[in-house]
């Protein structure tokens, strides 16, 4: 076989590992695995790879179709789509995981400080609403306002925080949440993102067929909504609060006292 | 049909579809018949073992389970009355 087959037969199986995203991953290994021994084996008999590879099928009709036969119904029924309320506690959890430190731990600084006195008063106010001062502050004086009070100065370890804290909400939206077929939210809720002819479904893992099942696949996940909703709630209400918070020095009446 | 390939020995992928080429029964192209395999695997109706054999790489041989034959049998049946009423109506169709 030749360097050029043998790079075809490795693009060929990666496409093939790419339409199979939200199957168990040791599935995955095992389909992709078997399908390399067959090809090797046909193309080591007949000697062409393009007709083996042509023979074997479109590879994202090939993983699509394992994938659908995969998930529960009989053929002919619709592959049964996990329900709206399941996917936005799976969305909320995610939420939770990605904005909650954003929102909960400079309130809850705020409330350690305010409660114990450890960094004085102007350490009371959440990081983002002092930030928030300080660019009011330098637009309203760039636009000709004077005699403004000066905003209270940000520490230094509150600018790493709040570094932190949005570099976290990135790196989980940008890199752990996107292009991955089952976020954080969607494990704990018992979800699975799946690529069926070219549209994304997302199924309950339980639906999806596996043999023998795993451990409690098919167990409710129920204690996760009962932490995730008030959390949620109160993530939601925490960034209405912090929104407005951090508008309102923008107003030149707040700002000028 | 592949139930029936591997009812009295165990199989490996590409077996069974060299299997399926040659009794014509392999009417799509040969990865359709791996997606029917890992279902088959799913429900129990085959189970499947790897082996180092391969002169290209490990295979994955399939053999039917006591549920498989259970579900072979009853496809049986129900094939041979499905196709005894056609007879039957073909007949009258005759006279």
């Amino acid at each position: 076989m030749t360097q050029a087959e043998h790079a075809d037969i490795t693009r060929y199986l990666a496409k093939v590992r790419r339409g199979l995203r939200g199957l168990p991953p040791g599935d995955v290994d095992d389909t992709i695995e078997e399908i390399r021994t067959h090809l090797y084996e046909e193309v080591g008999e007949r000697g062409d790879a393009a007709a083996v590879l042509r023979d074997f099928g479109d590879p994202v009709e090939v993983a699509s179709e394992i994938v659908e036969r995969r998930v529960r119904p009989d053929e002919g029924r619709c592959v049964p789509q996990a329900s709206l309320g399941r996917r936005y506690s799976a969305w909320a959890t995610d939420v939770v995981i990605g904005l909650g430190p954003m929102l909960l731990v400079p309130t809850a600084l705020t409330f350690s400080t305010l409660a114990g006195g450890l960094h004085g008063a102007d350490a009371a106010m959440p990081v983002w609403i002092q930030m928030s001062e300080h660019v009011a502050h330098g637009w309203l004086t760039a636009l000709g306002y004077e005699g403004l009070p000066a905003p209270a100065a940000v520490s230094t370890w509150q600018w790493a925080l709040a570094a932190v804290l949005v570099g976290w909400a990135v790196f989980y939206w940008m890199a752990l949440r996107r292009s991955h077929s089952a976020s954080v939210g969607m494990w704990m809720t018992g979800l699975r993102g799946i690529r069926v002819n070219d549209d994304r479904v997302v199924v309950r893992e339980r639906d999806i067929a596996q043999s023998p099942a795993p451990l409690g696949a098919g167990r409710g996940r129920w204690w996760i909504l009962v932490a995730a909703i008030p959390t949620g709630c109160l993530c939601i209400l925490l960034l209405i609060y912090y929104v407005w918070m951090c508008v309102e020095p923008f107003l030149p009446p707040r700002i000028l006292g | 049909m592949i139930l029936n390939l591997v009812r009295n020995e165990a199989l490996y992928g590409y077996a069974i579809v060299r299997e399926l080429k040659e009794r014509g029964g392999l009417v799509a192209g040969e990865g359709t018949v791996y997606p029917v395999l890992r279902r088959l695997e799913a429900d129990g109706l085959v189970s499947s073992a790897w082996s180092d054999e391969g002169p290209a790489g490990p295979r994955k041989y399939y053999r039917i389970t006591a549920e498989g034959r259970a579900f072979r049998e009853r496809a049986l049946t129900e094939w041979e009355t499905v196709a005894g009423a056609m007879d039957e109506l073909g007949g009258k169709g005759d006279r």
